[in-house]
């Protein structure tokens, strides 16, 4: 076990150094930042003297050199707009993006777990066609639209929600989150709606896609054989046997919402990391973006990893295996 | 007075298949009884209805599959028709069912003590100490060394026959008054697979329990039946004590699957093997099914022929059974 997550982490560590160079050269095709950071009118010495400052004269490789050394040391830079350090500004809006990509990711799972195991264990009940046909809405009905949509019936016509910002938010561990108010909960629920109808959907799938197979294998025939009640076999004998693929869906999910949930904090202007990020993209600020896409190589490695670390604690096979 | 109920009266049964293509009769009118403690050998080459039969008994047929007539009676109560959950209630505690593969039926992410538990758990109240305590009493019953230990380990840490003792210990949980096994011993090594035909004939009459041992192989049968019944797509062709059947086989497709057996054919000489196969159960020919294949047909064959028994109880469908074999 020790073995593998050395194994694991080193091999972490080389695709975080190979990010590093796609990010570092991939932000530097987007733009030049001095058009952002100084008026046109500025005089020219002062133009170069700026560009001195930043380094931004010097080879590109130099320049990355120089960013891998800050960034070893937790130095991601000042924001050229905000001018805080840039992990500062992003951490001050993860929290918003993080307790709401929560919110959809874990109610996507609680709801479409048990729904797509029923459309899998009854797959010609009306029931089970009603939840295949939400999955295949889910799935194909853009995140965008829905939002727009929930913010007319819900916020507009009916005003029984709010369509927009954080709403109250209180205090744990030194951190401002939403879902802690009754009036936070009541602004989250529509941007969360709005981010889990995809993963609902998706959720549903997996679980029917994996009871369906498991179903007609022996194990359960065995169980069934032995007396087991339906809900037994269910609950305990077929999710346990189809829980890899719900954990791996559920890691990368998190992980690509907590970096992607642009289009509904857009939309509903939820002050999270999103929504900082494309701005930051409309602003060029590069040390904003680089930062970043970095944190979020970060984060998709430390889920991978956990997730791998999940399947041996679900699946007692691959603990040995692993080890060797 | 009268001799007492069987344990096991199956009269008749015939379960049906519902599919696009039409109805297929994979079990089609069986009738057999087995007394307590009695252990019974079920015959017949793949498709002949044999696992099908074990699970009409124990009323695990699922749509489309339907018990479509005909009769299981357990200890004089008829089984056929009750509802789901007095039929859950029964498997386990009163029936229990062993399979072929322990690989396919442990749950591979479950310790072997957790699915003992749910086990005992399906039927009866018991305390998480108490079912520990009979789980190890139970895998010690079937010769599993150091029990105590082995209780938290997983199905793949067990060798292939520890793995069956396993699944045998979870069958014999509840003292089941009848264990079917379908064909237990088939994916294990030839050695083990003799140990674990041994340990399960002194288990079964140590306690008492009845048995159906379902084999395509009439090898395996022989060292634990008391009586054998051999099937014929979905038709018990011939039933009787086991040493008439085998001794005296009356109707030629037992005859040919004994003949087919390496051990009781003389050293050397090439095995006979049935020719043809089994014909489709969606369209079964009028008359008797295996008359395409036996050398003895004549044209009264086309006509069904009926079970015709024996003072001995020894039973065979066919026009023209066998007199008098070795
Ligand atoms: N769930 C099912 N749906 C449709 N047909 C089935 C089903 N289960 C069994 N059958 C059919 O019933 C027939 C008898 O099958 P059964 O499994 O009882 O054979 P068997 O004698 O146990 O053979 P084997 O030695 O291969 O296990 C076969 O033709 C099979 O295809
Ligand atoms: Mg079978």
């Amino acid at each position: 076990m020790v073995g593998f997550v050395i194994q694991r982490l080193l091999q972490a560590g080389l695709v975080m150094a190979a990010m590093s160079v796609l990010v570092f050269v991939g932000v530097y095709a987007v733009g030049n930042p001095i058009d952002v950071l100084l008026s046109p009118n500025v005089d020219q010495i002062t133009r170069l003297e700026t560009i001195a400052a930043y380094g931004l004269d010097r080879p590109l490789w130099e320049q990355y050199l120089l960013f891998a050394g800050r960034l070893i040391h937790g130095d991601f830079g000042r924001s050229f707009i905000f001018g805080v350090p840039v992990l500062d500004l992003i951490f001050s809006r993860l929290p918003a993006t993080l307790e709401l990509t929560l919110a959809a990711v874990i109610a996507a799972t609680l709801l479409g777990v048990p729904l797509g195991m029923y459309a899998g264990y009854r797959p010609d009940s009306t029931a089970s066609r009603v939840i295949m046909g939400v999955s295949i809405l889910g799935f194909s009905v853009p995140t965008f639209w829905v939002g727009l949509l929930l913010i007319f019936v819900f916020g507009v016509e009916l005003q029984v929600l709010p369509a927009g910002q954080r709403g109250e938010t209180a205090t744990l561990f030194g951190i401002e989150w939403s879902f802690l108010t009754g009036n936070g909960l009541r602004h989250m629920l529509l941007p969360a709606l709005n981010l889990s109808l995809f993963k609902l959907a998706m959720m549903i799938r997996l679980a029917r896609a994996g009871t369906r197979e498991v179903m007609f294998g022996d194990t359960v025939k065995f169980a069934r054989a032995a007396g087991l009640r339906e809900r037994t076999v269910l609950g305990r004998h077929v999710l346990k046997l189809i829980a890899i693929p719900i954990v791996t869906v559920f890691g990368l999910e998190f992980g690509s919402t907590l970096a992607f949930a642009v289009v509904t904090e857009t939309i509903f202007s939820w002050p999270g990391v999103g929504k900082l990020i494309i701005d930051s993209i409309a602003t060029l600020d590069r040390p904003v973006m680089v930062a970043y896409l970095v944190l979020v190589a970060f984060l998709f490695i430390t889920i991978n990893l956990v997730v791998d670390l999940t399947y041996a604690a679900l699946d007692p096979r691959l603990r040995r295996g692993g080890a060797r | 007075m009268s001799a007492p109920a069987p344990l096991l009266e199956v009269a008749d049964l015939a379960t049906y298949f519902d599919s696009k293509r039409g109805v297929l009769k994979a079990v089609d009118g069986i009738s057999f009884t087995l007394k307590r403690g009695e252990v019974m050998g079920l015959v017949g080459e793949s498709g002949s209805g044999k696992s099908v039969t074990g699970f009409s008994v124990i009323g695990l047929i699922d749509p489309p599959g339907r018990i479509a007539a005909g009769s299981v009676k357990l200890d004089g109560e008829e089984l056929v028709g009750k509802d789901a959950e007095a039929l859950r209630t029964l498997r386990g505690r009163r029936v229990a069912m062993v399979f072929q593969d322990p690989m396919m039926t442990l749950n591979p992410v479950l310790s072997i003590g957790t699915q003992m538990r749910l086990v005992l758990r399906a039927h009866e109240d018991v305390s998480r100490a108490d079912a520990r305590r009979r789980s190890i009493e139970a895998l010690a019953r079937v010769g599993i060394p150091d029990a105590a230990r082995r209780l938290d380990d997983f199905p793949h840490q067990f060798s292939g026959g520890m793995r069956q003792r396993v699944a045998i210990a979870i069958a014999l949980l509840h003292r089941p008054a009848l264990i079917i096994a379908d064909e237990p011993t088939t994916a294990l090594d030839v050695s083990i697979q003799a140990q674990i035909l041994a340990e399960m004939r002194n288990l079964v009459r140590e306690s008492g329990t009845a048995m159906i041992w379902i084999s395509h192989d009439l090898a395996t049968v022989s060292s634990i039946a008391d009586s054998i019944a051999v099937m014929y797509a979905g038709r018990i062709v011939e039933s009787g004590p086991a040493h008439e059947v085998l001794g005296a086989p009356r109707h030629p497709y037992t005859k040919g699957l004994l003949e087919s057996i390496p051990g009781e054919a003389p050293p050397g000489s090439v095995l006979a093997q049935i020719p043809g196969a089994m014909p489709s159960l969606l369209a079964l020919p009028a008359g008797c099914a295996f008359r395409a294949r036996c050398t003895y047909a004549q044209d009264a064959c086309a006509a069904m022929p009926a079970l015709a028994a024996s003072p001995q109880g020894h039973a065979v469908r066919c026009h023209f059974p066998l007199e008098g074999m070795r």
